[in-house]
């Protein structure tokens, strides 16, 4: 048996609520309100749309397909001028437009066709899944010729040690705790070895296949929660209207393998947990397991979903068939997970809680006690305050959904309290889990307010935006389907979603969800690349980096610790194949005025080799969203008009033991290996003069 | 055009068979792109769904959605498998990914044969 509230037809497909007779909702039931003959006939004809769609569940209507697919087209070749523009260095406020204009293009189409009563199960499953394709295209328009986004760089270090090693766990500068993750560059990797084709088409079509199973499984799960694929279209929406989806759940990184595979594994779970043959559940553990070495924050997640799941499958008293395997699987995962975390990643256990978790409590806690002010949202990167209307279209998405969550937790809630003849609950576990899920979004906004935590804010929306898609979906079926207690409300609100009115409503509300969450997650100046010809300090791997990387590989061979500013490491760790130090830890050998004493104790401590200089520091502010050149901890971080001192990098030609090696356009490399193992102390050479 | 499961099932063996073939012969890079990423991407999980759920009991579309999941778990843990003892490498990932599409194709169709005879 089904968990949903909603049974299953005998044909093993779920029919939607809105015309399914054994819908146990008070909402959905059949009695008549209100005895007016021509209310009457329409609902009667909405019943018929309902049947209608149910029926043409089967096939893709080719007219709406065409359109769908014309339209997203444009918005693609929108998306694509506009990227094209950027690189050649047009103005961005015109550019930028142009990018909305494509999303909204390809969006809006979608939406309305996801949330249309006739739309077939087919069609809407097609059109979840075309979404996702749609603005992962988006993605790759804007970096298509290499990994662009930090993590990117982190992964592909992992894919090209396993390559050039043939083993895993192999040290990652960029982030240790990667390497003890796999999964991603392993599968890349295996791909790259069968196919010949380069790591970056082989990880484009890896998060490619990644992001088409998680759209899937997202309405597949929604569509099993809520028993009726129209609200698992608007969970879809929801979910794709995430602030990480359009870009962060697009990148070469590896979450984006790893929470699909999460979902897959509760999709899997909860189709097959019924069935009597045990093997079916070798699939689920194989995907357990491709989880657990894959991504850890994935991990545990699914291994508290489970573990949620079972709980109120529990007090609820489902039958055990229902929830035999969901215990135990909940068990598996947490113990792998825990195990692989503690036991083989062991740098992880530092970079989640004490890198990550910690900071961001803290600061929420000293924010409780007034001790700290928070930050100012929508700050930008190097100071730059985007326009109004950045700022308020996050503000309107953020309360959509939080004034949405309201009923929409209390229709779950009325569900869970609606009892059968036989006075036991529905067996509703999943509408809970998804509804608890859900009202955790309020407080997963609080580290968004503190200085380190918007990461960490950002990052729990992949997660949230399931149990809001779901929620939302089956307050959307209410409100469009004329639910009780919403007319008792009020009359206005019951026009407003009626018939092609919620559709509309619908959509529109979905894509101002949709629009405020792009700008609550991305930066104002980085929803577009940046110019291929920069002026001043750029925001990202420039072509005489990569040129001085390879150089470095050639020359001073592979794995050589260098020093560097934060963008050129990513180059430098996968153009060069070195190991730069963390920025984190580099930055004051930089900042510092001289190179002896301190400076020379800090190239020991931290076995430096090579400085890598980039002189374009000198030349503009850090345009990344802290803005700063290594890390936050740095002087100046994140004051607007800040550029890096001139000395800071002058010093290195000023005193003896730093021997420049290479000097191309604004990049310097300096040799001091002598300070680094002791042989040589750095004294000040009188004849040099420093550049200015 | 509606393909049935079993000729479906044999398919999978002939081509990781070929692919298995293509990775261990000197062919152009070409040839090798889209049996690899059949290897990688869609052959082991088509087949072990398959043996999982021989009868009839998921949808195509279901199939599909399976045979995409089960592939890129499978392909992660054997190739996390493969780098972590004898090394990964493009014979090694081959030879194991084929070996798994095979041996889940044969248990399908016997298991759906049993089924046929079973319902004859």
């Amino acid at each position: 048996m089904p968990e949903s509230p909603y049974a299953q037809s005998r044909s093993g497909r779920y029919a939607s609520p809105e015309h399914h007779d054994a819908w146990p909702n008070p909402g959905y039931d059949s009695a008549p309100r209100e005895a007016h003959p021509a209310r009457h006939r329409k609902q009667r004809q909405r019943r018929k749309v309902a049947e209608t769609s149910s029926h043409e569940n089967g096939r893709l209507r080719i007219g709406p397909s065409i359109s769908i697919a014309a339209t997203t087209t444009l918005g693609l070749v929108c998306t694509q001028i506009a990227n094209q523009r950027a690189f050649s260095g047009s103005k961005y406020s015109t550019n930028l437009a142009i990018f909305w204009i494509g999303l909204l293009i390809i969006f809006i189409p979608i939406s309305v066709r996801l949330v249309m009563l006739r739309t077939g199960r087919t069609e809407r499953i097609t059109l979840a899944i075309f979404l996702g394709i749609a603005f992962y295209i988006v993605k790759i328009q804007g970096s298509p010729q290499t990994f662009t986004f930090v993590d990117e760089y982190i992964h592909l270090r992992n894919v090209q040690n396993i390559l050039s090693t043939h083993h895993i766990f192999k040290y990652n500068p960029l982030l240790p705790t990667a390497a003890y993750y796999p999964g991603l560059a392993a599968i890349t990797a295996s791909l790259v070895d069968l196919t010949g084709l380069s790591n970056f088409i082989a990880g484009l079509i890896v998060i490619g296949v990644s992001r088409a199973l998680v759209s899937a499984c997202i309405f597949l799960i929604a569509e099993k929660v809520t028993g009726s694929d129209r609200a698992a279209g608007v969970a879809s929406l929801a979910y794709s209207a995430n602030p990480m989806f359009l870009f962060w759940s697009a990148m070469f990184s590896y979450e984006d393998l790893g929470l699909p595979l999460a979902f897959f594994a509760v999709w899997w779970l909860g189709r097959t947990r019924t069935a009597a043959a045990i093997q079916a559940q070798l699939l689920t553990v194989i995907v357990v397991l491709a989880v657990t070495v894959t991504h850890h924050i994935s991990a545990f997640a699914l291994a508290a979903i489970l573990g949620l799941w079972f709980l109120v499958m529990l007090i609820l008293r489902t039958p055990r068939t229902e929830r035999r395997y969901i215990g135990p699987f909940a068990i598996l995962v947490g113990t792998t997970s825990l195990t692989w975390f503690f036991l083989v990643a062991k740098p992880a256990a530092s970079y989640i809680i004490s890198q990550n978790l910690t900071p961001g409590l803290k600061e929420i806690q000293a924010m409780a006690l007034k001790a700290s002010a928070g930050r100012k949202l929508y700050g930008g990167g190097g100071g730059f305050t985007p326009p109004p209307w950045y700022e308020l279209a996050g503000l309107v998405a953020v309360a959509i959904v939080t004034i949405g969550l309201i009923p929409a937790i209390f229709r779950a809630y009325m569900l869970f309290s609606t009892r059968r003849s036989d006075n036991l609950p529905y067996p509703r576990a999943p509408v809970i889990v998804m509804a608890l899920i859900a009202a955790s979004f309020p407080f997963t906004l609080l580290p968004r307010l503190t200085a380190d935590g918007g990461a960490l804010s950002s990052r729990t929306a992949e997660y949230v935006f399931t149990g809001i898609g779901c929620t939302l979906g089956l307050l959307a079926m209410d409100c469009t389907m004329h639910a009780r207690y919403f007319r008792r409300l009020s009359q206005a609100v019951n026009w407003c979603f009626a018939a092609w009115r919620g559709t509309i409503l619908l959509a529109v509300m979905m894509t101002v969800v949709f629009a405020g969450d792009v700008t609550v997650s991305n930066p104002y100046t980085a929803l577009l690349p940046s110019s291929s010809h920069p002026t001043g300090y750029p925001s990202s791997v420039q072509p005489y980096v990569i040129t001085a990387s390879n150089w470095a590989r050639v020359h001073l061979g592979s794995g050589q610790p260098f020093a560097s500013d934060l963008i050129d490491s990513f180059a430098l760790s996968t153009n060069g194949n070195e190991n730069p130090v963390s920025a984190g830890t580099a930055y004051p050998i930089f900042f510092s005025a001289t190179l002896d004493g301190a400076t020379a104790a800090l190239i020991r401590a931290d076995k430096v080799r090579y400085i890598f200089a980039d002189w374009n520091m000198r030349y503009g502010s850090a345009a990344n969203a802290g803005g700063y050149y290594f890390s936050t901890w740095e002087p100046n971080s994140g004051k607007p008009g800040n550029v890096f001192p001139a000395v800071g990098l002058a010093k290195f030609t000023m005193y003896t033991c730093s021997h420049m090696i290479y000097h191309a356009g604004p990049v310097e490399i300096f040799n001091v290996t002598g300070i680094e193992n002791g042989t040589c102390d750095p004294k000040l050479l009188a004849a040099k003069k420093g550049r200015s | 055009v509606r393909i049935n499961r079993r000729t479906a099932i044999r398919g999978s063996i002939v081509l990781a068979s070929m692919a298995l073939v293509a990775e261990n012969v000197n062919i152009p890079q070409f040839a090798r792109i889209a049996p690899g990423i059949l290897l990688v991407l869609a052959l082991p999980g088509f087949a072990l769904v398959c043996a999982i759920l021989p009868a009839a009991e998921i949808s195509p579309g279901e199939l599909m959605l399976a045979s995409l999941g089960a592939s890129v778990a499978v392909a992660t843990i054997s190739a996390v498998l493969l780098a972590a003892t004898v090394g990964l490498s493009q014979r090694s990932a081959a030879a194991v990914l084929a070996f798994i599409t095979i041996v889940a194709s044969i248990c399908a169709l016997l298991k759906t044969s049993r089924i046929r005879q079973a319902h004859h």
